[in-house]
This record gives C-alpha cells, sequence and structure tokens, in this order.
C-alpha cells in the first residue's frame, strides 16, 4: 500500500492542501528531518554551546512545525488568518521592543492595518494593499489631534508606520503569495529556506570565519558563514522545488538567492532596530531560541521581494 | 538632536513572570485584558453559577470600591478556590485593578501555570523562600504607584490542613502598615469541604462568602484579633480552641515569614 495513497475518513467540502499527495509527503519530510534532527541532538544538547543553541532551536520547530504543517493544510482562508494573526503578533512584539506597546491609539490602528492588508489579500485588490501604508500613515497623524498632544508623537508615528511596513505590509505579502498556483507550498517553501538558512548561518558561524562584514551590527555573519549558507540554501533550494509550480532551474535558483540574501538583510535590519532599542529579545518563543520576532525578520524582506521575483519571472 | 527615549524597561528590566504586571507602563497588557475577560466568563458565569453556587454576604463590593481605591482583602485559606472564589465574587470591571498574591513555586513552576497565573489571574509572584523581601518590594511598589489597587492575600501563608484558622504571618501588616492601606475582612465558609488540601479536584457544591469590615492597617497581633472577633460572630469553631491562646498572638514577629 502506497502510504501517501489513503482519503480520508470524513471528506471536507472544502478542497485542503492536506488531500494532496505533494503536501502529505512534504510534512513527512520536513518532520522527519526535525525530530531525526531533535534525536540526536538532543543527547549532546548540554555538550557545547553548539550544541545547546541547535537544541533549543529545534524544540521550538517541534512544535511550531506541526503547527504550521496543520494551519496551512486547512481550507481557505484560515492560512490567511494565521498569517494575520502572525503579522499582528510580530507587530506586538515590534511595539514591545521599542516600548510604546501601550500607546493604544498607535498600536491598534497598526493592528487595523495588517488585518485591513489580510482582507486586500484575500480579495486580490493589490492597489489598495499597496496604498495601506499611507492610509495608515494618515491615520496616526490623527492620533495627536485626537488626544490634544504633541509630545514625542513624531517619534510615535514613525515607529507605527516602521511597524506596519515591516510587520504588515512587508510579511503580509506572504499572503499575497498564498494566492499564487500551489502558494500553501510556496510559503512554507520560503518558511523552510529562511529558517534553515539562519540556522545554517549561525551553526558554520563558529566553524567558518573569515572576515566579519558588519562587526558593529552583528559580530558573527562572516564571509564564510554567510557563502555557506547560502550554497546550503541553494541546495535546499533545489531539492524543494516540487514544491514550487515549476521546477525549472530559474525558479528554484530564484527561490533560493531572495531567501537566502533577502533574508540576511532582512536579519541585519531588525538586529539595528533591536540594538538601537537597546535590548536583544523580548522573551522566549514557545520554547526556542529568541523571540516570535526573530523568527520572522528574515521573512519580512524575503516576502515582498519573493512575491515580485516570481511575480516577473512567473 | 535628542536622543528618543524609548520607555521599554518592561520589556527589558522584568523578568517573564513579571512583565503582565504595570510596574513601568501603568497599563494591562491588552491580551491579559482579553485572557482576564474570558477567564470571568468561565469563572463568574459557569464555574461559580452552576458546578459552584457562590453567594455573597455582607457589604456589596461595589459600595466598598467607591471609597476604597486601595485594598488588602485578606481571607482564611483553605483551598485553591479561595483566591478565585473571592474574585468571583467581584464585579468583572473592577477586576483590572484585582491582584491576586500566589506562591511562585507553585503558580508559576511552568508555562501553562505561567501562563494562566499572569493572564487570567493577575498573580503577584511571591517567592516563599526568598529572605532579600523582593516580593515585599514588589507589592510595595504596586500599592504605593497604582491609583488603584486591590490586592487579595492570604495572610495564614499558606493552606489550611483541617480547615482550622492558622495565626496570621506578618507579611499583610507590612503591606498595610508601610503604604497605609486599609484591609477588608472576608470569611469563605465550606471551602475546605468542597476543595481539601491533597484532592485533585473541587467538588461541587455551595460556598459562601462573607465580606466583613474594613480595618485599618496595624500590627499584625492587632488585625488578626479583630479578624477572629468578627470571624467567631460567624462560625465560632473556625479556630483551634487552645488553652495558651494569647502565647501564640505575642510570638516573636522574626520567625514568622
Amino acid at each position: 500500500m502506497d502510504f501517501f495513497d489513503f482519503s480520508f475518513p470524513i471528506r471536507i467540502s472544502m478542497p485542503t492542501a492536506w488531500e494532496s499527495h505533494i503536501y502529505r509527503q512534504t510534512v513527512l519530510i520536513v518532520l522527519s528531518i526535525i525530530f531525526v534532527s531533535g534525536a540526536i541532538t538532543f543527547f549532546f544538547r548540554n555538550k557545547n554551546y553548539y550544541f545547546v543553541q541547535s537544541w533549543a532551536s529545534i524544540k521550538s520547530w517541534l512544535i511550531a512545525a506541526p503547527l504550521m504543517f496543520i494551519v496551512m493544510g486547512l481550507p481557505e482562508p484560515w492560512p490567511l488568518v494565521f498569517l494575520t494573526a502572525l503579522a499582528i503578533l510580530g507587530a506586538k512584539i515590534f511595539f514591545q521592543i521599542m516600548g510604546m506597546f501601550h500607546r493604544s491609539y498607535f498600536v491598534l490602528l497598526c493592528y487595523a492595518g495588517i488585518i485591513g492588508l489580510g482582507i486586500c489579500a484575500w480579495y486580490d485588490r493589490l492597489d489598495i494593499y499597496n496604498s495601506m501604508p499611507m492610509i495608515v500613515l494618515g491615520a496616526s497623524c490623527l492620533v495627536p489631534l485626537i488626544r490634544n498632544s504633541y509630545k514625542r508623537m513624531i517619534q510615535y508615528m514613525s515607529l507605527t508606520l516602521l511597524a506596519f511596513i515591516f510587520l504588515g505590509w512587508s510579511f503580509m505579502h506572504l499572503g499575497l503569495i498564498l494566492k499564487f498556483p500551489n502558494g500553501v507550498y510556496q510559503v512554507m517553501y520560503l518558511v523552510i529556506l529562511t529558517e534553515f538558512c539562519d540556522n545554517t548561518n549561525l551553526a558554520v558561524g563558529r566553524y567558518i570565519g573569515g572576515w566579519r562584514m558588519f562587526p558593529g551590527i552583528n559580530p558573527r555573519r562572516t564571509v564564510g558563514s554567510t557563502a555557506t549558507s547560502i550554497l546550503l540554501t541553494l541546495f535546499l533550494a533545489g531539492s524543494m522545488r516540487f514544491l514550487l509550480p515549476d521546477g525549472s532551474d530559474k525558479y528554484w535558483l530564484a527561490s533560493g538567492l531572495v531567501a537566502s540574501l533577502g533574508g540576511f538583510v532582512g536579519d541585519l535590519v531588525m538586529t539595528v532596530v533591536r540594538r538601537d532599542a537597546g535590548m536583544k529579545t523580548v522573551g522566549p518563543f514557545i520554547i526556542g531560541r529568541g523571540d516570535f520576532l526573530h523568527r520572522v525578520d528574515r521573512l519580512i524582506f524575503v516576502a515582498p521581494i519573493y512575491y515580485y521575483v516570481m511575480t516577473v519571472i512567473l | 538632536m535628542k536622543d528618543w527615549n524609548y520607555e521599554n524597561e518592561q520589556w527589558t528590566k522584568l523578568p517573564t513572570y513579571l512583565k503582565h504586571l504595570p510596574l513601568f507602563t501603568r497599563h494591562i497588557d491588552m491580551f491579559s485584558v482579553f485572557m482576564r475577560f474570558l477567564w470571568s466568563i468561565f469563572l463568574k458565569n459557569v464555574a461559580f453559577k452552576f458546578y459552584i453556587r457562590l453567594q455573597v454576604k455582607g457589604t456589596p463590593f461595589k459600595e466598598i470600591y467607591r471609597t476604597q481605591p486601595k485594598l488588602i482583602i485578606i481571607s482564611n485559606h483553605a483551598s485553591h478556590l479561595d483566591a478565585v472564589s473571592i474574585a468571583a465574587s467581584i464585579p468583572r470591571r473592577y477586576w483590572l485593578n484585582l491582584y491576586i498574591a500566589a506562591a511562585k513555586d507553585y503558580f508559576f513552576t511552568n508555562a501553562l501555570f505561567t501562563f494562566f497565573s499572569k493572564h487570567c489571574l493577575g498573580a503577584i509572584p511571591i517567592d516563599r523562600k526568598d529572605r532579600r523581601g523582593e516580593a515585599i518590594n514588589l507589592i510595595l511598589k504596586l500599592l504605593t504607584e497604582l491609583p488603584r489597587m486591590w490586592l487579595i492575600i492570604f495572610p495564614e501563608g499558606t493552606r489550611s490542613k483541617d480547615g482550622k484558622i492558622q495565626e496570621f504571618k506578618r507579611g499583610v501588616s507590612i503591606f498595610s502598615e508601610r503604604t497605609q492601606t486599609p484591609l477588608l475582612f472576608t470569611y469563605l465558609e465550606g471551602n475546605m469541604e468542597l476543595w481539601p488540601k491533597g484532592q485533585p479536584i473541587p467538588l461541587p457544591g455551595k460556598l459562601v462568602l462573607h465580606v466583613g469590615p474594613v480595618h485599618p492597617p496595624g500590627p499584625i497581633q492587632q488585625v488578626y484579633a479583630a479578624y477572629k472577633q468578627w470571624v467567631l460572630t460567624i462560625n465560632p469553631n473556625a479556630f483551634h480552641e487552645t488553652a495558651n491562646e494569647g502565647e501564640g498572638e505575642t510570638k516573636d514577629d522574626s520567625e514568622q515569614v
């Protein structure tokens, strides 16, 4: 009996990714890799810093990966709702880092804007989607008038717009990608590639030295570790190209490069934000290393670049 | 150009188990507000309506709230139902000013308990083994700086095994006297029968919360004597009958935590 050739005992009226052979195969491959690496790392988890970090990362993915597959396998619009909720969670962490989480008017405005982006993505209204940053900026300019206060309002307006652009407009391109052919697979493809690139860079950074690219921002990112992580990510992108609607070389090469280079820039930009705000992390996300923003910071650059690259290529 | 002031101390200086407390921001997290609302619906409209029939006797909390912006609510302690019973009897609109002093080694032991204690109970963790007084300072800071705060605390320190009220520990008086916060006497009748120490889940039944007088700040012996006098009018068997009662009340404070 073919493992992937089973049918659900209860038919779901709306088509879901779970009914696809490719989706189940992907789930099996990815979860197997995570669980096998988890099982190996578990025994060495206290051996040295590298294994401590690896185990922490794998632990978080032991929970996050099945959750991601379950949600992405749900019928529409639940994957989009899930992405919108993640964007709001990311914005929340951003506001906490920037110390304006309790400036409720601005925070709620940003959340409302993100929900608006989700609705635009659902209805394929790219025109309104791209106007949303202006709408949020315009609305946030009204807050000082409503509050009848000017103190630090430039700071709050700027940070609200930054939060909305990064965690809303940029991140929610994943919602637009969902609308592509096999969009669910492409979103998962991007998440897996960016996370893999981040972990690889961290892992090999201790062993492969070389010139430090941005010592003032992140001294751990060297030319050697970055180049190695890009090559390994490209290899993974090629291995998992069956998730793309077209398996030809230009698609997986473009995807791999966007995921690794865009992710690299996204990671550094959010490090700049964190360092300027004077904090490293808000709190642990699930049980892994870093907070939620650490997990999505690469995607805020990857998602829009991937979207436009694919729009041109497809 | 002047540097931007980020005011993110809430997220940089506090450990995870304290981030829910309005120590720097003076605000409650919106997520906590939402979780507390859901919890209040479960507690007031389901658990304490159908499973446990809670009856409140005495002055309505609505009247007390008008005159007492800050209050330390003390009660007898014989079960895990006690804090939630008192919370369930307080109107939902006052909940955001309501805090519960909870043992850190019990209510903040794992992620699930910590989540519940932080977001549903608004619990202030008390490290019972802490000799540096961090928990005391935490409560003193909140009682001093917040414009409104009701704190539920059990002066016995731990749950009574036989349901009889034990000697009060002096922490309550420290909080009350140093911040000039009055104390509200409450007495729970039937808590021991519903969920005694060691039983895994509470039994269904009737629970009565007696709301008593507001007592001015004072030394613990005085508070204990006044509380005892009031409780004896409700339940003459609430305390152990001892021949040398006075001895316990004059015990050296330094022995008490």
